[in-house]
């Protein structure tokens, strides 16, 4: 017997849960534009110029001149070199992008459906050899779906009505998903003549609106924060007095950058959406009993009375293209300033969202810049911190000691590697202890003083389990909370497991 | 067949490092073993629902994009050992392996491989104490 929580939680996961099925298409939605927004390919000019003039041409503007600059900062410095002639556009364009994404979660348009392929639908153009039907006014009396007359009139020998089957299309799409339709499961209960237009508004709406609340933090903000780690600190222009002005390339992105790249997450989300949509309608088509009748309506009403979603649809084209093809740029009035994109991003992973399984991952390069640019621009980070430069190429335990800035102090210690900092301190140990599997070597557990880092952790010293590719053992250390002061129940921590546990370990590699 | 360190890391396309010896036999043990920062644990029971694994082996730290990885693997003779993603706390991992057969984890580096005797299995991920508690890469 179930109890009532169970019962409920049950039943949500029925009706609002994702399939397997959708967590792979999340995932491969989250990998698609995440990967898109850090591509270290370089921009494609000729598309991005296109784009945006499409993006203009929504707003009504005519296109704008392109200055190219080779990085975030040049071109932060360009734009600043614009002066009094820069007015920006970034809020008409983020209106034009807010209402394609509304239009996008909340309506699918047939002619996207692109051949059995994974694309995001929008991605494809309206194909030229789709035909055009001349719809009757959708006040004529016979578009009530309920007179059977509609059915007489509509001839389904008509060969174009194979461009509103989803089967002859992408038959391995047709999953039945009545749920984000019907909160009824029962079809015998369910009045589908009470459903109008404006329900299925409401529904669609309600299905975006879902999407956004239950995805909300998942997907935008893990690809948005793998792009903003992207973006430089500061740089330092001169004014016309020769005089050094510090600008924040963060801040002017916030100020009037549009932020093209991170404009990513919001795709992403809407393309997930998309995708469902597909599944959805795909099912109403063909699902069983007068189901079917529903979804034709659905189906055709939307082919004939809403130009809206083949707006939206083509504009968010533009933007999916933008995130694909360009870098960071800044829209104004009569110019467009385009940073090139990096020449490399280097990355780790973060850690796994747990609910669905999405890897996030975060800057980092041990011997190099995390992220370099064709000006020469580079962005150096351990382990998500951003650096200082000497910090990885040049680590050095007396400046690292000196570094004011703790977080930086760690990072510069930890790369320089924590058994050479605590021979150069000549600490001894608190505590040494056999490895349990690893003979002949010991662990040892070290503090580290006050003034090095102040009292968060012990550092635990081991022998790896195999030697490196030059045959030697390798000695390293690793931090562990400071309350821990038993070298085997550190080890035991670092794997999550009791202290016995650990102890009983036959053989390690 | 018997497994050996050539046999395995040829497995999921790695090639022996110099210092490992290829035809030395990969020990098969159905206790608590150890590989860099991957913790092989048996366990008593659980209720996952166990997936097969694939002729191609399974990545067990999902998003280690290029560099070193660890696989696990069905081996020549084990087509019914099974996993699931997923668990508490450290654990990332569940493995089952049916009597008479092994399932191999495999280091695409200098941890060669561990054999995994019949059993049930938990595998954890080492962590540290870095300025947030953190997953070791090695």
């Amino acid at each position: 017997m179930l109890d009532s929580d169970t019962y409920f939680y049950e039943i949500d996961r029925l009706f609002w849960g994702f399939s397997a099925e959708e967590h792979e298409i999340l995932r491969a939605c989250h990998l698609e534009w995440s990967g898109a927004a850090i591509s270290a390919r370089l921009a494609d000019r000729s598309t991005v110029e296109a784009a945006i003039t499409g993006l203009y041409a929504l707003v009504g503007r005519p296109p704008p001149q392109f200055v190219w600059c080779g990085s975030p900062p040049a071109a932060v410095l360009a734009a600043a070199g614009l002066g009094h002639s820069r007015q920006s556009i970034r809020s008409l364009l983020e209106e034009s992008f807010r209402n394609s994404l509304r239009g996008g979660l909340g309506y699918t348009s047939w002619w996207d459906v692109p051949d059995h392929t994974p694309n995001p639908v929008w991605d494809l153009p309206v194909r030229s050899d789709c035909p055009r039907w001349d719809w009757p006014d959708i006040d004529d009396p016979r578009w009530e779906w309920t007179d059977d007359s509609l059915w007489d009139w509509l001839d389904f020998d008509d060969p174009r009505w194979d461009w509103l089957s989803p089967f002859a299309w992408a038959p391995e799409r047709a999953a039945p998903r009545w749920k984000w339709y019907f909160p009824d499961p029962d079809p015998d209960e369910y009045e589908y003549s009470e459903w109008e237009e404006d329900e299925w508004d409401e529904s669609e709406q309600a299905f975006g609106e879902f999407l956004a609340e239950r995805l909300g933090d998942v997907l935008p903000g893990s690809v948005d924060d793998v792009v903003l780690n992207t973006l430089p600190g500061s740089v330092v222009s001169s004014d016309a007095s020769g005089a050094g002005v510090q600008l924040s390339p963060a801040e002017i992105v916030r100020d009037e950058v549009f932020q093209s790249q991170s404009t990513a997450d919001m795709l992403a989300l809407a393309d997930f959406a998309q995708r469902l949509l597909v599944f959805a309608d795909t099912s109403l088509m063909y699902s069983p009993r007068d189901g079917e009748h529903l979804g034709l309506w659905s189906t055709v009403q939307r082919f004939a009375a809403d130009p809206r979603m083949c707006v939206a649809v083509h504009a968010l084209g533009l933007w999916a293209t933008l995130v694909r093809s360009a870098g960071w740029w800044f829209p104004y009035a009569d110019q467009v300033i385009c940073a090139e994109r990096p020449l490399v991003v280097r990355q780790e992973p973060a850690g796994t969202e747990p609910e669905f399984g999405l890897v996030h991952h975060r800057l980092h390069c041990e011997d190099g810049p995390a992220v370099q640019y064709p000006d020469g621009f580079a962005v150096y980070s351990w382990h998500g911190v951003r650096v200082p430069q000497w910090v990885i190429t040049n680590p050095d335990v007396d400046r690292a000691l000196a570094e004011p800035n703790t977080e930086i102090r760690r990072a510069a210690l930890e790369r320089i590697g924590w058994s050479d900092v605590l021979a150069h301190l000549g600490s001894e140990p608190i505590a040494t202890a056999p490895d349990p599997g690893n003979a002949p070597h010991e662990l040892a557990l070290y503090s580290v003083p006050d003034a090095v880092l102040p009292g968060s952790v012990n550092l635990l010293v081991m022998v790896n389990g195999s030697p490196d590719r030059n045959g030697r053992p390798r000695r390293y250390a690793e931090p562990v909370p400071a309350a821990i002061t038993d070298p085997l129940e550190a080890a035991a921590w670092q794997y999550g497991v009791p202290v016995d546990v650990y102890t009983a370990l036959a053989r390690r590699t | 067949m018997s497994m050996t360190f050539g046999r395995a890391l040829g497995l999921v396309g790695a090639s022996v490092p110099d210092h490992l010896v290829a035809d030395a036999e990969v020990p098969v043990l159905t206790g608590v073993q150890a590989q860099g920062d991957l913790l092989v644990v048996p366990l008593d029971a659980t209720r996952l629902e166990l997936l097969p694994v694939p002729p191609e082996g399974v990545q067990v730290v999902r998003g280690e994009g290029t560099g070193n990885s660890h696989w696990l693997h069905r081996g020549f003779d084990s087509p019914g050992v099974t996993y699931a993603r997923g668990g508490q706390g450290q654990c990332i991992m569940v493995v089952y392996v049916p009597d008479d057969q092994s399932a191999q984890l495999i280091h695409t580096d200098e941890h060669g491989a561990n054999g995994i005797g019949a059993g049930l299995y938990a595998i954890h991920e080492k962590r540290e104490q870095g300025e947030q508690i953190r997953r070791v890469c090695d």
